[in-house]
């Protein structure tokens, strides 16, 4: 077996998959462009938007700045941001699953035994996530060029996407080398990538006093391609050089370890068990604890982060004129209650979110279920094991970035304040997370993340204007939100905590009542 | 003495695949019982019914005297299971596993764990990701047997052990039976069964095709024979069955307990060429579809 088989496997083991994340980006774009175009249909009205947006920290921290007032800058100011992380996220996990998830569950041995070469697996991986990034690109180029946005911007924002992927696979080429966990080589590809991508938002957030900052990291160059402005074309051959490098690293890297080995040589434990592993609790501590303190640690990074970047950010804030308008929005005029308001429900929000449904998720994928079942442990014990750490850890993290938050900008009261009031959101994104695992099984999965995609949705079409304000109370973010839609009293928040564990009952009564398969 | 498990017309579906027909097996307490079948025969589904991981469509199940879905909990303090396909927690040690699984029962013995591991040469710090498909194995059958259980139920537990392991193995089964212990032993692998097991279930397609002790299914051990013949024998030799052949040359199937008679009164037909094998697991099963 060479190179080129292993190409064809990978295709085909993926001929779902890899078409599915290429072709979700596209339209993602696609319906980027024809919603902007609908809504702000004139270069004025393109304009009125971004001095209103502009001002908004959080959208400059997460997306960064406009380069043009034309329809295809607008929707790149949007939405470009969103597709590197999105092809960085594909292009990572494809690389993780056909390298050391194949190595972790053994699967390479069977390929190893038929004489491969040992750095044929991670060629055949990259070769065919490098080919995916291009096909993106090229589709994206296709799709833009035909809805009439020229060449050139399609093809540099094609090329932002693809470039992202490409990073998102180097980094993964070099941290699967370093660990033997599947997910941890992932978690961490992903963790520098999205570190690299804030140290962006924060020099694009603090205005060109920091702008260095920006291209200290790769993310930067990528953003700064000026899609639709006057293109950088240059950042990509640098770009280039720079997954090169990383490709390098990884198979200087993968010379020097043993097959199913990592680089970090795997610790021995204990042969015999804490006191503290004893039941459903004791091991969903020991089985979420790694990732649970990574996360608390970015939440006090980004936290300390904005507390301190605050200060020189909020000046300017202070003299913008879209002050006005968020002030109506947030009910304050307070900027500096207005700027972190902004910032923390968009980050907290979704990535809490996000924590909390992966941690219930993992019910699904984890393969000793059986075997722990077995024991004189009920389903429902072992569900509330996992989910209190998808709720609690969040409200640990909210705390941490509050504090952070508080120290950086003087005023930990009113940090701590701001960041935990999204907490019952989340647990009503876990609950929905716990009933979608129990009543549907293999589709619990998809169920769970398209209602998060659903409340993300309903954000973006409210701040559009797409959708009105009541049917944007469906989210459980609206009970939480920014503007002065929300009412976050104590009622609130405990009626968000009893749907949260009605959801929650909902899924143990389902569970409870089905087959458990694997 | 009273059954540890009692299963009647038991009808398993997983959409229209039906893995279960109308199974009958009875399990009686302090015996170690085999379940034999070819993969795909429905022993697995058989087990997680009994463990209450799966639901039953109809028919009657009922475990240490209760109902395996609706007490489940209660149950499982007196019985341990080794899964046909063991997975850990990926970042536990083994010993972890096993003191884990131990105390959920309310601690094992804590001498039988260690003499256990020693037994099967395990060493217990390892993480769970780097151990093989055997270790993996070793480290649930070290938890199920140290605990202090009544019954035990083991998926195919040798499918990835070696031979030396697979020794270890059959003694230790042994001295269960001796402790009285009730046993249910999934197998594909006939020579186990026959080395552990006080009786022995048959099953294929869902179906119990055959249940008893091994002398009541003796009848199943017939020894398949093809031999080159000077002179073909006339049909209606004493334990012979299924006789076909052209020339001299023929096939048949043997009693296993009267092969030596059959041999004797072979020879008389001037045997140039002779082999003789026990039936494998398909063979048996064949008999039972003709
Ligand atoms: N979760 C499941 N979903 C669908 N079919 C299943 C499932 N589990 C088992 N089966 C089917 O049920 C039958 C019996 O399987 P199993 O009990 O695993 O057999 P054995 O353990 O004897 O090899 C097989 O046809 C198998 O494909
Ligand atoms: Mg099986």
């Amino acid at each position: 077996m060479n190179t080129g088989t292993l190409i064809r496997l990978i295709l085909r083991r993926d001929r779902v998959w890899q078409p599915l994340w290429i072709l979700s980006v596209t339209l993602f774009v696609a319906a980027t462009v024809t919603t902007i175009r609908e809504l702000l249909p004139t270069p004025e009205a393109r304009r009125d938007y971004f001095v209103n947006i502009i001002d908004n920290p959080a959208i400059m921290l997460l997306q960064g700045p406009a380069y043009g007032d034309s329809v295809g800058a607008a929707a790149a100011q949007q939405r470009g941001a969103a597709t590197t992380i999105f092809a960085a996220l594909a292009s990572i996990l494809l690389v993780v699953k056909h390298t050391r998830s194949d190595e972790e569950q053994g699967r390479r041995e069977l390929v190893g035994s038929a004489a491969v070469g040992r750095h044929a697996p991670l060629t055949a991986a990259l070769a065919v996530v490098l080919g995916a990034n291009l096909v993106l690109a090229l589709l994206i180029t296709v799709v833009g060029a035909s809805a009439g946005l020229g060449l050139a911007g399609p093809l540099a924002w094609g090329l932002m996407a693809a470039s992202a992927g490409w990073l998102g696979a180097g980094l993964a080429a070099v941290t699967v080398q370093l660990t033997r966990s599947a997910r941890t080589a992932g978690a961490a590809a992903f963790a520098v990538f999205f570190a690299a991508y804030l140290v962006r938002g924060i020099s694009d957030l603090a205005g060109p006093g920091l702008e260095w900052l920006g291209w200290l990291v790769p993310n930067g160059w990528i953003l700064r391609a000026r899609a639709f402005g006057a293109e950088r074309w240059w950042v990509f051959p640098l770009l280039a050089v720079f997954v090169a490098a990383l490709a390098w690293l990884a198979y200087t890297l993968s010379a020097r370890r043993d097959l199913g080995g990592g680089l970090l040589a795997p610790r021995l434990g204990p042969a015999r068990a804490p006191a503290a592993l004893r039941g459903p609790l004791g091991l969903a501590w020991r089985v979420h604890r790694g990732a649970a303190l990574a996360w608390i640690a970015g939440a006090a990074f980004v936290g300390a982060g904005l507390g301190l970047a605050g200060p020189s950010v909020l000046e300017q804030f202070g003299q913008s004129g879209g002050l006005d308008h968020w002030a109506r929005r947030t009910g304050t005029d307070d900027p500096v209650e207005i700027f972190f308001r902004l910032v923390v429900y968009e980050l907290a929000v979704f990535s809490m979110s996000l924590y909390a449904i992966m941690t219930v998720l993992r019910l699904r994928g984890e393969g000793a279920t059986e075997l722990f079942l077995s024991g004189p442990v009920s389903r429902a014990r072992w569900v509330l094991g996992h989910l209190a750490f998808a709720a609690a850890v969040p409200g640990a993290m909210l705390v941490v970035a509050g504090l952070g938050l508080g120290l950086g900008s003087g005023d930990v009261g009113s940090g701590l304040a701001l960041t935990t009031v999204v907490l019952p959101g989340v647990w009503v994104m876990a609950g929905v997370a716990v009933a979608a695992y129990g009543l549907f099984r293999r589709a619990g999965t998809v169920v769970a993340w398209t209602a998060l995609a659903l409340a993300i949705a309903l954000e973006l079409g409210w701040e559009l204007r797409l959708v009105n304000d009541q049917v944007f109370m469906i989210s459980p973010f609206a009970h939480v939100h920014y503007s002065t839609l929300a009412d976050p009293g104590p009622g609130t928040l405990l009626g968000l905590t009893l749907v949260a564990t009605a959801f929650t009952a909902l899924g143990l009564y389902g569970l409870r009542r089905r087959d458990l398969t694997l | 003495m009273p059954d540890a498990i009692r299963i009647r017309r038991l009808v398993k579906n997983f959409g229209k695949v039906r893995a279960l027909d109308q199974l009958d097996l009875t399990v009686r307490e302090g015996e170690v019982h085999g379940f034999l079948g070819p993969n795909g025969a429905g022993k697995s589904t058989t087990l997680r019914i009994l463990l209450g991981l799966l639901r039953k469509d109809s028919g009657e199940v009922s475990l240490l005297g209760g109902d395996p879905w609706n007490e489940a909990v209660e149950l499982h303090r007196r019985l341990a299971y080794v899964p046909g396909d063991v997975t850990l927690w990926p970042s536990l040690s083994g010993g972890e596993v096993i003191d884990l699984l131990g105390r959920l029962r309310g601690g094992a013995d804590a001498k039988r764990r260690d003499e256990l591991i020693e037994r099967f040469a395990l060493d217990p710090r390892k993480k769970a990701r780097t151990y093989s498909k055997g270790n993996r194995q070793k480290v649930a059958l070290i938890a199920a047997l140290a605990s202090e259980v009544e019954l035990l139920l083991l998926d195919e537990p040798t499918s990835g052990l070696d031979p030396l392991m697979e020794a270890v193995f059959r003694e230790v089964v042994g001295e269960e039976r001796r402790a009285g212990r009730t046993v249910l032993l999934s197998s594909h692998i006939l020579a186990e069964v026959e080395a552990l097991c006080d009786r022995v279930s048959i099953i294929r397609d869902g179906r119990i095709v055959e249940s008893g002790t091994l002398a009541e299914l003796r009848h199943l051990t017939r020894i398949s024979v093809t031999a080159d013949l000077a002179r073909v024998p006339e049909a209606g030799l004493p334990h012979v069955h299924d006789l076909t052949g052209e020339g001299g040359r023929v096939r048949f199937q043997a009693d296993a307990d009267h092969i030596g008679e059959v041999l004797t009164r072979l020879t008389e037909y001037g045997i140039r060429d002779i082999t003789a094998q026990p039936p494998t697991l398909e063979e048996l099963f064949m008999r039972h579809y003709r």
